[in-house]
């Protein structure tokens, strides 16, 4: 890159410099609490650093976090996701699988892998003192895979094994098959790697998928409770496996219906329209009219049809047992708005259309004031309490900062939330509530009607 | 100029050493390589596990044609025996791999 130095563009590198050193200063110098001693800088390779010291806790949790979901798989490459989460302790080219697995028992840390649709978070959770061995481990595990074939073998029982613990579980199908219906391809690929995948993930495959996706652009790290220059100390010596940008397909909602009947005594369905993205500017008002909507009760074991509206709906239709809940699932470019039941096979046709009807007069009728201020008091608890955990708090700037580049203060979030009015929440409502939906059920569906039936 | 001269001449020698006493092995009349012969240790038998599927199935067509020849005390025709050019060790790098890890347990479980 050349640069002209003539005396303006010297004056002016002279300003940045000197702004800079003044803005870090200040950071620095800030209360570690809350995001304001976040430091955000860019490394060598192009891989986005972010750290917040804190001195109260002698714990440093560090998160790689690559934009690579189940969203960016091909349909030949169905559930290699899930194939690269449970292969996270295998070998890779700096340390052996039992390595790895003596380093980190003999600090004292955990390395996890968590996958969301569109991200892929290799967390380690430490002690400040350890974090040098700490970081290499994380480093080599997230970046440096090795796939052997014959420990890919060993890793296809793991799938085997967690795609039976999700096939028991009617909400994680439901909210598979509630995805996959709304956007088909993108963000309607599943979690979890379907039967017909079962061993076929090769070393090939996976080693083509990672330089592919993990690129310099789309991968941070993040740390909690360390210093900015000793994390970038810690990265130095971190390679990037992928190269050139692979944009994303973006998601598309199309909506429809799917049924899964496998008997028993109840019945679980979700019905869903297109939501947000998170970077949509009307993201907060929805998530106050979630609230308003209802997520549950918030007493333990009370039936929460004080805190709810759904549930105090529901509750009218029905005096069998049942479980509503507001649903809204925010991703970088789109989401799902919506509700999800769970009631008896005979009860869910009437439950059904009691919530239904119950957001049906909100995109009519508006909201009460006090409904409204409830529920921005709700989100605000809920982002503050969420806030209490660590790895909570580093997963949010994770996401944030893949998403969006930027993350927001938790002041900025609340100072948001207070300025949303009752209107924008009826707006809101209207635009997403009357939008096209998408339906899932599954259990016993012989009283569960089919969305034409129910709109 | 001498230096480099002599070692040619050691490798020359050598080399001829070892294809004459390649030749005169049994192995290569029956269309083996060396490391089909290898005694199946605890190691060699990690690194069979991990050799690719393409080259375990050269591996067994070899010893299975090896074992029918012996059989009958037959040899293949002389042009098809393996020559010491020919002959690949493609198990050590695994064999390396396992020992290498098999150092490092011990190392760790030292302590």
């Amino acid at each position: 890159m050349s640069a002209k130095f003539t005396s303006r563009s010297v004056l002016q590198a002279f300003k940045r410099h000197v702004s800079a050193r003044a803005n870090t200063a200040r950071q620095e110098s800030t209360d570690a609490a809350g995001l304001q001693g976040l430091q955000v800088s860019k490394l060598p390779n192009g891989v986005t650093v972010a750290s917040l010291d804190s001195t109260t806790s002698p714990v440093a949790r560090v998160v790689l976090v690559a934009n690579v979901g189940p969203r960016f798989e091909e349909s030949d490459q169905l559930g290699i996701t899930h194939c690269l989460r449970v292969s996270v302790d295998q070998a890779n080219k700096s340390k052996t699988a039992f390595e790895l697995t003596r380093h980190l028992t003999q600090i004292g840390a955990n390395l996890s892998c968590t996958a969301t649709r569109e991200n892929l978070m290799y967390s380690l959770d430490c002690l400040k003192d350890n974090l040098d061995i700490g970081v290499s481990c994380l480093v080599s595990a997230a970046t440096q895979q090795a796939f052997k074939p014959w420990e890919i073998q060993d890793c296809q029982q793991r799938i085997v094994f967690e795609a039976a613990v999700v096939e028991q579980q009617p909400e994680a199908r439901l909210t598979e098959m509630l995805h996959q219906v709304a956007y088909r391809d993108t963000l309607g690929r599943s979690l979890y790697a379907p039967s017909h995948m079962f061993g076929k993930y090769s070393s090939e495959m996976l080693m083509e998928y990672v330089n592919k996706n993990f690129t310099a652009e789309r991968m941070a790290v993040i740390g909690l409770g360390i210093g900015h220059k000793q994390l970038t100390r810690y990265l130095k010596t971190m390679s990037v496996p992928g190269s050139g940008s692979n944009t994303a397909k973006a998601a598309k909602y199309s909506g429809g219906e799917v049924r899964h009947e496998i008997g028993g005594d109840t019945a679980y369905a979700a019905i869903v329209t297109e939501g947000l993205g998170s970077q949509n500017k009307d993201a907060v008002a929805l998530s106050v009219l979630q609230c308003v909507m209802g997520c549950g009760p918030t007493i333990k074991w009370s039936n929460g049809s004080a805190a709810s509206k759904i549930i105090q709906a529901a509750g009218q239709a029905t005096d069998q047992p049942f479980a509503t809940s507001c649903i809204n699932t925010t991703y970088s470019d789109s989401g799902l708005f919506g509700f999800y039941a769970v009631a008896q096979a005979s009860q869910m046709g009437q439950v059904l259309k009691a919530v239904l009807s119950e957001f049906g007069s909100v995109t009519k009728n508006g909201v009460a004031d006090q409904d409204v201020q409830k529920a921005k008091m709700q989100v605000k608890a809920c982002a503050a309490m969420m806030s209490e955990n660590g790895s909570n708090v580093i997963q949010n700037i994770a996401q944030q900062l893949l998403s969006e580049g930027t993350v927001q203060s938790q002041e900025e979030f609340f100072r948001l939330v207070d300025s949303v009015s009752k209107q924008d929440v009826v707006n809101v409502a209207k635009k997403v509530i009357n939008g096209k939906p998408s339906m899932a059920a599954i259990g016993n569906l012989s009283t569960t009607p089919h969305l034409d039936e129910l709109m | 100029m001498a230096v480099a001269a002599k070692k040619v001449a050691v490798t020359v020698w050598k080399m001829t050493l070892a294809k004459w006493a390649y030749n005169k092995s049994y192995f290569p009349s029956l269309g083996m390589m060396r490391d089909d012969c290898l005694y199946e240790t605890d190691v060699v038998q990690e690194a069979i596990k991990r050799l690719p599927n393409n080259v375990y199935d050269a591996r067994q067509f070899r010893m299975s044609r090896a074992i029918s020849l012996s059989g009958c005390k037959d040899t293949l025709p002389k042009d098809e025996w393996t020559k010491l050019e020919e002959d690949e060790l493609y198990l050590q790098p695994y064999i390396a791999e396992v020992e290498r890890e098999r150092d490092i347990k011990r190392e760790w479980n030292k302590q």
